[in-house]
């Protein structure tokens, strides 16, 4: 018993979805990018070691792709690759586009993990009460001396690159290109941006796109359905347990997982995305893997009727509303008023001896769970005495209406005649 | 024909768990009834010592209060509140298997980067989560988003001194202030201690929108720092409310139901506590226990449809109070007796509100941060000046608020008072409460500005607020800014 839960732990570890693994851990699967890998990886050979000649050569290289494709997982693994032999004739720096959407945390964040020497950053940063703009120009030439110092090679990856676009982060690009190329005292720089906007090098200034318009890697999967069936398979078996990979084989040969594979393959194919299914899938594995826990997963994440789900555990008083609104939506497909939609469902809603107070307070709880929502208005515009002067739209559509009246338990009879 | 009876939280819940007991014949019915008798003589009270501070604070005002009859007040509701977080769950199996596998023990490593959890009001998510949490030897930082009211700077700090609470080691120029400061505050701590924190963000859809950076951040707290940090989401939005991509790919978003009627029986029977987080009701709906119990003691009757008719009077009452939420008062700015006592008759969230709309309309806004700010709610500054009570108070300065303001005031009160007196029940839903203090014309709603933003003005006096806020254990008099 104890040997099938630590396989079950070591295959739910396996799918734990992470955008990277980190430094130490190996890539467990092949996601099919070995040119890609190997082109990334003589890019930075020829910063880290230099070119044929012997010459460190400055260069900067776009990796795209969508989301969970891969991306971020193939740059830790080619900087890796050179990072083990070279670790001391090179650095490396990582901007995540989530925290440095402004020149001075970028610009912070990059001597941070440059130099060590806290107390000097804060000198330059923090503390300083002259405006950061004025002081940039003293930390970039204060960076280029460190650099330069170091005699070291610095490989700096730029994640989430979409949030580099703007004026200030593109003049952070341009002087670490300035710092690269000068004549004088250049130091070898290579800049690698992930991003998942295709069109990226639009949003650049020619001075900025000029230097990744010739170094691209698109890493949009291009695969069958059967390699696509072949990851679930490595991302479910285990090394050594072969009881356990029978079992997956059985579960990933059923019709039902084949179909559900199928859909979301042909939604997307990246792995990220497989990950998420079999990881949510492994949440619900008791002693052995089943093909429901697979196909529960799937609903679980993609096949969710959130609307229904939500209009099913509303009180009845409320669904009244609902059905004056449904009403409402059959006669026209306009913008509606809270007031029109009380005249519709004055009788029913009389029969539960509740009054207009309570009409509208139902109102504000549907736009509070956002079923309904005030058109033209912001959430700001929430407020009572103005409701009914507001115009609302239902976030129900018409199916999924068709959905409620069907599976709400014990709806009155009263219904059925509006309906 | 439509009926309150009808309505889901009546006759149809109701009569379902009457053909239940039909056919055990009132076994549950005297497993509640017998476990109702065991609760009641436990009192819940302020402790001793406790009271004799107030004593001393409050000088002649407590000695005042301690004359007055003894009302049965919502706070001696007979309730087993320290056991609330060892009953058990119920009716979230499938849920909390996810849960448990999810955070997993210390001795397996590997934390998911983040999880949502979702549903209506009130269907146990907290709970749940919770109840897991405690098993687990894991670091809990829990925040609730409309913190975020208070600054983005507070909310971060917040984050981070909760982080690092064991070690106290911020120095006195801790400052965090923007993504990057909390990310490396974050990194550098987790890379020393080597811990396995689960973070815990609250209404998370308070975040949306504005705070959409913050929230992209938190979920990639794992991947950015690549240490042992999960981030759980909770929310009564559905994920595919959030903006695109920034629930897409990583996080796991797990469904609350509301509970069906059979779990809904077992709560009763199981829970018992007129308190009991995991109940749909507000606190005034449960004020009335006592007066069930009774009617089930007196009656003695074995048929069922008998004693549903003599119960759903009552029912009905309790059904339009738990509608209505707020009592309603003729005028508010009386201060008659009666009018008192209806006031009093409010759920307790009300009561947080209308002190929470006084103080915004009576305090300049410079002072919320004083009062307001977590870390300093405990050590607002004690009254000192109760003398000087009668001189102040005539003449007040009115204010008007804005909803944000009002939600940050309210937030603090709540989560101060609830810890105080150890509920939980933070289900509400904080607009149709102001709708109805709106409609009883104990708050006005004064318009919107230029900018759009709503503003209010609370009508009560000071004597009715003082009033109610001794009804909840708050000392109104430490919280006024003209009294300091």
């Amino acid at each position: 018993m104890e040997s099938l839960e630590s396989t079950m732990e070591v295959v739910r570890q396996k799918l734990v979805p992470i955008r990277r693994t980190g430094w130490e851990q190996k890539c467990i699967l092949s996601l099919g990018y070995e040119t890609e890998e190997e082109y990334l990886k003589s890019v930075i050979k020829q910063v880290v070691i230099g070119n044929s000649d012997g010459v460190k050569v400055s260069t900067s290289i776009m990796v795209y792709g969508p989301p969970g494709c891969g991306k971020s997982q193939l740059v830790d693994k080619a900087v890796k690759f050179h990072l083990k032999d070279h670790s001391r004739t090179m650095d490396v720096v990582r901007l995540e586009g989530v925290y440095c959407f402004s020149l001075q945390d970028s610009v912070m964040e990059l001597c941070n993990q440059i130099v060590d020497d806290n107390t000097l950053l804060d000198g330059l940063g923090q503390d300083d009460t002259t405006p950061f703009d004025e002081r940039l120009e003293g930390i970039l030439s204060y960076l280029r001396n460190k650099l330069i110092d170091t005699k070291k090679s610095l490989v700096i990856i730029i994640d989430g690159m979409e949030k580099f676009t703007d004026d200030s982060s593109q003049r952070l690009l341009y002087n670490l290109f300035d710092i690269s190329a000068n004549a004088v005292f250049s130091v070898p720089i290579c800049i690698i941006g992930i991003t998942t906007c295709v069109d990226i090098l639009d949003s650049f200034e020619k001075r900025v796109r000029s230097r990744f318009s010739h170094r691209q890697i698109n890493l949009t999967p291009k695969i069958e359905f059967s390699a696509y069936q072949e990851w679930a398979m490595q991302l479910l078996s285990h090394v050594t347990d072969k009881k356990w990979n029978l079992q997956t084989k059985a579960v990933c040969e059923n019709k039902d997982v084949i179909k559900i594979l199928r859909s979301l393959f042909e939604a997307d194919r990246c792995i990220g995305q497989l990950k998420r299914l079999l990881y949510t899938a492994s949440l619900m594995w008791n002693d052995v893997i089943t093909p429901e826990s697979i196909k529960n997963a799937y609903t679980q994440l993609f096949a969710m009727q959130c609307h229904v789900l939500m209009a099913m555990d509303l009180p009845v008083s409320e669904l009244v509303v609902l059905l004056g609104i449904y009403k409402k939506i059959q006669r026209s497909q306009q913008a509606w008023q809270p007031a029109e939609i009380f005249e519709i469902i004055k009788k029913p809603y009389a029969s539960f001896q509740l009054r207009k107070d309570d009409f509208i307070k139902t109102i504000i709880k549907l736009q509070d769970v956002e079923i309904i929502v005030p058109v033209g208005g912001s959430q700001q515009n929430r407020c009572v005495s103005n409701l009914n002067e507001s115009y609302y739209k239902c976030e129900i559509s018409f199916v999924e209406f068709q959905e409620i009246w069907k599976n709400y338990p014990n709806l009155p009879s009263f219904f059925n005649e509006y309906l | 024909m439509g009926d309150l009876s009808e309505l889901k939280t009546g006759k149809i819940r109701l009569q379902q768990s009457n053909d239940r007991l039909v056919s055990t014949p009132t076994k549950e019915l005297r497993i509640v009834v017998e476990k109702c008798s065991a609760v009641t003589p436990v009192k819940l009270g302020p402790p001793p010592q406790e009271h004799s501070d107030e004593e001393q604070e409050q000088g002649m005002d407590v000695e005042s209060d301690n004359e007055q009859p003894q009302e049965v007040t919502e706070e001696e509701i007979p309730v087993e509140i320290s056991k609330i977080k060892q009953v058990p769950v119920i009716g979230r199996i499938s849920q909390l298997q996810q849960l448990n596998t999810a955070i997993p023990d210390r001795s397996v490593t590997g934390l998911p980067g983040a999880l949502f959890l979702w549903g209506a009001p009130a269907t146990g998510k907290s709970f749940a989560l919770d109840s897991v949490l405690e098993k687990k030897d894991v670091h809990v930082i829990k925040i609730h988003s409309s913190e975020i009211l208070c600054g983005r700077r507070a909310f971060f700090e917040t984050f981070v001194k909760q982080l690092v609470r064991i070690d106290h080691k911020l120095d006195e120029k801790f400052r965090c202030d923007s993504l990057r400061l909390l990310y490396s505050n974050v990194y550098e701590y987790l890379q020393e201690k080597s811990l396995r924190v689960v973070a815990v963000i609250e209404g998370a859809e308070t975040l949306r929108g504005e705070h959409d950076d913050i929230l992209r951040m938190l979920i990639s707290l794992q991947d950015i720092t690549q240490c042992q940090i999960c981030t759980v989401l909770i929310s009564t939005l559905p994920p595919g409310q959030f903006m695109p991509n920034i629930l897409d790919h990583s996080i796991i978003p797990i469904f609350f139901p509301q509970y069906t009627m059979e779990e809904l029986n077992s709560i009763i029977v199981e829970h018992i506590s007129p308190r009991c987080t995991s109940s749909k009701s507000s606190n005034s709906s449960v004020s009335h226990w006592d007066s069930f119990q009774q009617l089930i003691d007196t009656s003695q009757e074995v048929n069922l449809t008998r004693l549903w008719k003599k119960l759903e009077p009552q029912m009905k009452a309790q059904f339009f109070q738990l509608n209505s939420s707020v009592t309603a008062i003729n005028s508010s700015s009386s201060r008659d007796q009666e009018n008192t006592h209806k006031t009093l008759e409010m759920p307790m969230n009300a009561k947080y509100l209308l002190i929470a709309s006084y103080l915004a309309t009576h305090n300049p806004p410079s002072s919320d941060k004083r009062f307001f700010v977590k870390s300093k709610i405990n050590k607002a500054k004690k009254s000192r000046l109760t003398q000087t009570l009668k001189t102040d108070t005539s003449k007040p300065t009115m204010r008007s608020f804005e909803l944000n303001r009002l939600h940050a005031i309210f937030g603090s009160i709540q989560l101060y008072c609830d810890d105080k007196a150890m509920n939980k029940n933070r289900n509400i839903s904080f607009m149709t409460l102001l709708t109805s203090l709106c409609q009883n014309k104990l708050v006005q709603h004064l318009g919107e500005d230029s900018w759009g933003n709503h503003k209010y003005k609370c009508l009560l006096d000071y004597d009715t607020v003082l009033e109610i806020s001794r009804s909840v254990n708050f000392e109104l008099n430490n919280y006024l800014h003209r009294l300091l």
